[in-house]
């Protein structure tokens, strides 16, 4: 009973810690232009992120040990530099979206400038990351973000037209209104926010601290298994919310407001409540897993003491990183970028970074020196390189593509 | 304070219309129709000021309709007064290749200034939470917004 309890609750987590600020606003923007005819690159993007999570947790499972202090052994100091540089740069750029992303949804709530709201959320952002246990990290921020199914439900409420629907979704086309460049820059970019780097770093970096072992396999793979689709299928649910409601009228989404709309018209004020609980849990619990994420790839990487399993004391330098990162991400934002354009930009280098990480887990995964009789099998393998091939297609789209759409306007 | 509201949102449209108009420049120097990419420039703006203007008629909605919060409405109209601000001052920056292409910046103008002038009529009215006036500024947006719609299609 308590295993099955454990199993459920990680599933429930896995959904509602799915969906972070670059879901939000890419998928509404998607759904608002494109309706659902870029739903096939969700389930791409979804399957991907299964393999990729799978591999990094069973590599943290059964050799007890986190991915880059692997990566550099297994693969040397010169490529495991390169897949920390490329990889925190995105997972930075993404804590920095987050934080925005927490500011804009109090801003919703009160009306605040959210620019008041980025020191606050910054600072609350660290006190959690260092007084809070991981377990409660993960499990209250991802069942809070449950409040999100409130999109699939809108989108039942708002009673579309169900064929139309799924006739978009398994005929993808080139709406009428867009151009194929725009089309397959938001596809780049919706594959980028299905499979963010920072999810597997904080999966398999979590599975240590959590203190897997090959025991925790089956866990692990139902998590992810079961979890990450499932939160696949919110995304899915934001876009087909913002394509019933907003696309017919013209809108583009450019901002988190504009995400919500779609449950006001379903369901009024209770919906408003339900929708900024998620964006906020969202949110925080991605700005948290952002923030831990850059301090494990550091601390990994040199070899320092790293984690929330041990006092923070004895992990200092670990968390100087994650300090400063949030001294740095609250410090881009008060420049008033705007969080919108830097969400769309990190998942967008999100697809370009892709390759640095994926790889390397790719090769561990298949040594048996660290895994033994856990090694890849045919059916991992042959996934496993049939995305390689499609993470490294969207790594050298994603920049010329951008150029080309002006960013997708 | 005012002005740092509107300052985030229309940072993020600048760089991203700087890097459209970028493309327009170089769409341009390979030869395409001077008058066809500016028209393009003023299609891309009117349905630019068009989504904003939408969202801001709905927003205000569903705050008379009370299916919203008054600080949602409020935030989200601001972000469209500031969006339809961007979009006409990014409009205003482009140059008229020929004599003739003054006719459409004239019009586009005249559409652009219209939304942006309703948007902030439903603006003013929110932040009052003055329900006639924001009734009323609603009403003069949705026309406002048709004549977007209709000048874009006809452009495009």
């Amino acid at each position: 009973m308590k295993r099955l309890f454990a199993v459920a609750l990680g599933i429930l987590t896995a959904i509602g810690g799915f969906v972070d600020i670059g879901d939000l606003v890419t998928n509404a923007a998607v759904g608002s232009r494109f309706g659902l005819s870029l739903a096939w690159v969700v389930v791409i993007g979804v399957l991907g992120i299964c393999v990729f999570a799978e591999m990094s947790g069973r590599v943290a499972a059964v050799s007890g040990r986190a991915t880059f202090d692997l990566i550099r052994e297994r693969l040397g100091p010169r490529v495991g530099l390169a897949a920390l540089v490329g990889s925190m740069a995105v997972t930075f750029l993404t804590l920095t979206a987050e934080i925005g992303g927490v500011a804009l949804a109090l801003e919703l709530a009160t009306s605040l400038n959210y620019l008041l709201w980025v020191p606050v959320v910054g600072v609350l952002v660290w006190v959690v990351l260092w007084r809070v246990r991981f377990a409660v990290l993960e499990n209250a921020f991802g069942l809070a973000g449950l409040a999100l199914i409130v999109f699939a439900v809108a989108v039942w409420k708002l009673a579309p037209d169900w064929g139309a629907l799924a006739t978009e979704a398994t005929h993808p086309a080139v709406p009428a209104t867009e151009d194929a460049t725009t089309y397959w820059f938001y596809a780049v970019a919706l594959f980028g926010a299905a499979m963010t780097p920072y999810e597997v770093f904080f999966f398999s970096s979590g599975g240590v601290e959590e203190k897997w072992g090959a025991g925790s396999l089956r866990t692990m793979r139902a998590n992810v298994f079961i979890g990450f689709p499932l939160g696949g299928l919110l995304s899915l649910a934001i876009a087909a919310a913002a394509a019933i409601v907003l696309r017919p009228q013209g809108i583009e989404v450019a901002s988190l407001g504009q995400v919500a709309l779609p449950v006001l018209v379903a369901f009024g004020k209770v919906g408003l409540v339900l929708v900024l609980i998620g964006f906020f849990a969202a949110t925080f619990g991605a700005a948290c897993e952002t923030g831990l994420s850059v301090g494990y790839s550091v601390a990994q990487y040199f070899g320092w003491q790293w984690g929330k399993f041990v006092e923070p004391l004895r992990a200092a330098r670990f968390h100087t990183v994650v300090l400063l990162s949030c001294v740095a991400g609250v410090g881009i934002l008060l420049t008033t970028v705007d969080p919108i354009l830097v969400t769309e930009y990190s998942v967008v280098f999100s697809a370009l970074a892709l390759p640095l990480t994926y790889l390397p887990i790719l090769v561990v995964a298949n040594d048996r020196t660290y895994l033994g009789q856990h090694v890849n099998g045919a059916v991992a393998n042959l996934l496993g390189t049939a995305y390689l091939a499609v993470v490294v297609v969207a790594s050298v789209a994603a920049i010329p593509l951008m150029v080309l759409t002006g960013a997708g306007q | 304070m005012e002005g740092e509201v509107q300052q985030g949102p229309s940072v993020g449209r600048r760089a991203g219309a700087a890097l459209g108009a970028a493309v327009l420049l170089g769409a341009a120097a390979c030869g395409a129709d001077p008058s066809a990419v500016y028209r393009d420039s003023a299609v891309k703006a009117l349905e630019g000021s068009l989504s904003e203007a939408r969202t801001a008629e709905l927003a205000g909605r569903l705050w008379l309709t009370g299916r919203s919060t008054h600080p949602l409405a409020v935030v989200v109209v601001r972000d469209s007064d500031a969006g339809v601000g961007a979009d006409t001052a990014w409009f205003e920056e482009q140059q008229p290749p020929r004599p003739l292409d003054d006719v459409v910046r004239g019009r586009t103008t005249d559409a652009l200034d219209a939304a942006a002038s309703a948007v902030q009529s439903v603006r003013i009215a929110l932040d009052r939470s003055d329900t006639r006036a924001t009734r009323a500024a609603l009403d003069e947006l949705r026309s406002a917004s048709s004549d977007l719609e209709a000048l874009a299609e006809e452009l495009s």
